[in-house]
């Protein structure tokens, strides 16, 4: 593919024609075939989200014109927005527009300033105020999406941005798994078989071989139970554990850690380093109440805007580039919450500020 | 913004990587230019299977022995009444092709209503072949598989099941596991079977036909990536057939660890591959075709493994050596390792290893791809004029660094 990435562009131009005439004598229907070296393959224009496919979403990028902008600072474009008021009320990916000034890229390509008004750290999202005309609110789609269907990523331009099916229903995206420190080489017991210097278990006193029986009341019967239970805790937490250690039973407070980069367990770094193959992801791409997951491949900076179906209506907000086979959306029902809450405390600030 | 990206660890074992590209070479022969640098990219990524989902998430690394050796002994093996398993399994028939609608014959679709079409097939297809997409666990290491009969035969990667015999555990997407054991595995081209064991009558795909696939074909990858994760459902990815030949096909149905051995279906919800390695770019992911799995059926029924001296074994007696003019001499044993601790010394020539001969390095990794952690096996060396005799306890491969 990266062959064809480089060369391309320049021979599909050449032998459009060409292939076009061939693809009513042959069997490859237009396929590009790379003849100078490697076997026949296809052009990456003709793949899921490549530029010749997303042609046949123009018209949801047409219906979307108005409604999508583009926020740039120092003069590159960090994020998408969300259009959801005439008025110039715009949402996106707060952690993408931290400080500095944002300038805002409508479809005519006139930039306007933004100012951020109101923020939500919580589902990272922030919400921008701009003076602009042809504005046109995004549509929210209020039925639950279907695994397998169109979930598309409309830009500024005239074709989106990316296009891929809907991957997994929405849940809840945890945290960075955090560590207490300890290995469990045991798969059937909680039992601690190594502890790693300079994390939680081991200044808590714990030693090897001892059982953990519970996490904050929670019994616990192996180390899937244990590794489980762990989850839900991030950096800066504590835990209770209820420990064996021989005949006596006892309580202790663990803290826990985001693990040192040589200490990540190999599986985890590994799967980490694949992550990123072939992708660049968001900063914050973890800890979501809740996110629809899709396989369109984008680039970080074109989250924060809408994701939406064939209908041009939003099944939620692109809130996250995670993963090779991931992007995140908040579903549309947790965005539009979440605006009206950051709407009301902006006018809550206005309010006092004009007292 | 736009910004090219390269991942730092794509190093990492390369020099294993060597090995298998060399392995991969003689097993597809002449490869062109380009298709040798991706094998190699892919190469020193490794498999994709992932070792995460089942353990520690405390900090532990992925290579616990001691379980593994229990599950994988000589004597579990024999005890097992599937192993061996019955000399034919009836090799399985494909589904119907029914004609699919115009869309999946142009170039790309054109028109919304062209999408709608394919959004359609591509939403039934999922609801319908989802719950026979299964998570695969072996020992550490988790991957994906799918059921293709009632009885509960199931495909996976070669590198998911690793070797005949071991104990397997199934999670379906609803919930429900099941137990079973590991049949053949075609390591040379990434193909493995697998069996639940468990009593039951179990939701079960179609398979494509041989050479059924065709360039450009729209495809939906499922599959577990990550490893089972109780609060998501099967993962769903559609793409395109980008290239297939010589026993490997590419799609841009993005793919990671944990999918390996997951189905890739065509527009009718037939298997058409699995999912097997990918490399750098998003569009880089390989698979299985269905092909290998008629090819190597009957070997794989009876559970044979092959084309294991490629792989990365995860048996290891802690000791290295080079091909010299009299055969395969230890150039490196660790210290304190299973080799030291049976008395092998730097400079010892193998002759036997668990009653096999010996004469270079790749019949030892032969012989060490079909041992597993835990077993006791023979050695046989030659030191200096003296032919010695001892019993090393093979262990599995630790990547752990520092103490």
């Amino acid at each position: 593919m990266k062959r064809t990435q480089n060369q391309g562009p320049i021979r599909h131009s050449r032998v459009t024609a060409v292939l076009l005439l061939l693809s009513l004598l042959t069997a490859y229907r237009g396929r590009a075939e790379d003849q100078t070296d490697g076997p026949p393959s296809l052009s990456e224009e003709c793949l899921k989200g490549g530029a010749i496919t997303l042609r046949a979403f123009a018209p949801i990028s047409k219906t979307l014109r108005g409604s999508v902008v583009e926020l740039q600072m120092d003069g590159s474009t960090v994020a998408l927005g969300a259009v959801i008021d005439v008025g110039g009320l715009i949402v996106t990916k707060a952690s993408e527009i931290k400080a500095g000034a944002v300038t805002c890229k409508l479809a005519s390509g006139k930039e306007v300033k933004a100012v951020v008004i109101a923020a939500d750290d919580e589902n990272d999202l922030a919400l921008l105020r701009v003076l602009a005309t042809g504005l046109k609110p995004i549509r929210w789609e209020t039925r639950e999406p279907t695994l397998g269907q169109w979930a598309v990523t409309p830009g500024i331009g005239p074709t989106p941005e990316g296009a891929g099916v809907v991957s997994a229903a929405e849940r809840r995206i945890l945290h960075r798994r955090a560590y207490i420190g300890v290995e469990l080489f045991d798969r059937k017991k909680a039992r601690i078989t190594r502890l790693m210097p300079g994390y939680g278990a081991e200044r808590a006193g714990l030693k090897v071989d001892d059982l953990v029986l519970k996490v904050n009341d929670e019994a616990v019967d192996n180390r899937d139970d244990l590794t489980r239970a762990l989850l839900r805790f991030r950096e800066g937490q504590t835990v209770n554990l209820r420990v064996r250690r021989g005949e006596r039973e006892f309580d202790v407070v663990v803290a826990l850690t985001n693990p040192k980069a040589d200490d990540i367990q190999p599986g985890e770094r590994r799967q980490e380093s694949m992550n990123r193959l072939g992708s660049d992801l968001s900063q914050r791409s973890e800890d979501f109440e809740l996110a629809i997951q899709h396989d369109s491949v984008l680039e970080p900076w074109q989250c924060g805007g809408p994701l939406v179906n064939l209908d041009g209506k939003a099944i939620g907000l692109n809130i996250a580039r995670a993963g090779r086979v991931a992007s995140y959306a908040l579903p549309a029902p947790l965005v539009r919450k979440a605006i009206e809450k950051l709407k009301a405390e902006y006018q809550l600030t206005v309010k006092a500020s004009a007292k | 913004m736009r910004r090219a990206f390269r991942i730092n660890e794509a190093q990492e074992g390369r020099g294993g990587a060597l090995d298998f590209s060399r392995g991969v070479q003689r097993a597809l022969g002449p490869l062109s230019a380009w298709r040798r640098k991706a094998l190699l990219g892919l190469c020193a990524l490794g498999w994709l299977v992932g070792s995460f989902g089942l353990t520690s998430a405390l900090g532990a690394t992925a290579d616990a022995p001691v379980e593994s050796a229990k599950s994988t002994d000589a004597g579990g093996r024999a005890k097992n009444p599937l192993f061996p398993p019955p000399p034919l399994l009836p090799r399985p028939t494909p589904g119907p092709r029914e004609t699919l609608p115009a869309v999946f014959s142009k170039e790309t679709p054109t028109t919304l209503e062209d999408l709608r079409i394919i959004e359609k097939r591509v939403e039934e297809l999922v609801a319908r072949v989802s719950p026979a997409v299964v998570a695969v666990a072996v020992e550490e290491g988790t991957g994906s598989g799918v059921v293709i009969s009632e009885d509960g035969l199931v495909l996976t990667a070669a590198h998911v099941s690793e070797t005949p015999g071991v104990e397997v555990r199934f999670t379906f997407p609803d919930g429900k596991s099941a137990t079973g054991i590991s049949l053949g595995t075609n390591h040379r081209q990434d193909a493995g079977l697998v069996k639940i064991t468990d009593p039951g009558r179990w939701p079960h795909v179609e398979l494509a036909e041989r050479d059924a696939a065709r360039l450009g074909d729209w495809v939906v990858g499922l599959g577990h990536p990550g490893g089972y994760d109780p609060q998501r459902s099967v993962v769903v990815r559609l793409g395109r057939i980008i290239s297939q030949d010589l026993g490997m096909m590419q799609t841009d149905c993005t793919i990671i660890g944990g999918d390996s051995g997951g189905p890739l279906f065509d527009m009718n919800g037939r298997v058409v591959a699995i999912h097997s390695r990918i490399s750098d770019s998003t569009a880089e992911n390989f698979h299985v075709p269905i092909t290998a799995f008629y090819d190597s059926w009957d070997r794989l029924a009876r559970g044979e493994t092959w084309g294991a001296a490629h792989r990365r074994s995860m048996a290891t007696v802690g000791a290295q050596g080079v091909d010299d003019a009299k055969g395969f001499r230890l150039e490196f044993v660790q210290e304190d390792g299973p080799a030291y601790r049976a008395g092998l010394r730097e400079g010892d020539l193998l002759l036997e290893f668990d009653g096999q001969p010996v004469r270079d390095q790749a019949e030892f990794l032969r012989c060490l791809a079909l041992v597993h952690p835990g077993d006791e096996v023979s050695v046989k060396v030659r030191r200096g004029e003296k032919e010695m005799s001892m019993m090393v306890t093979v262990e599995r491969r630790r990547y752990r660094r520092g103490p």
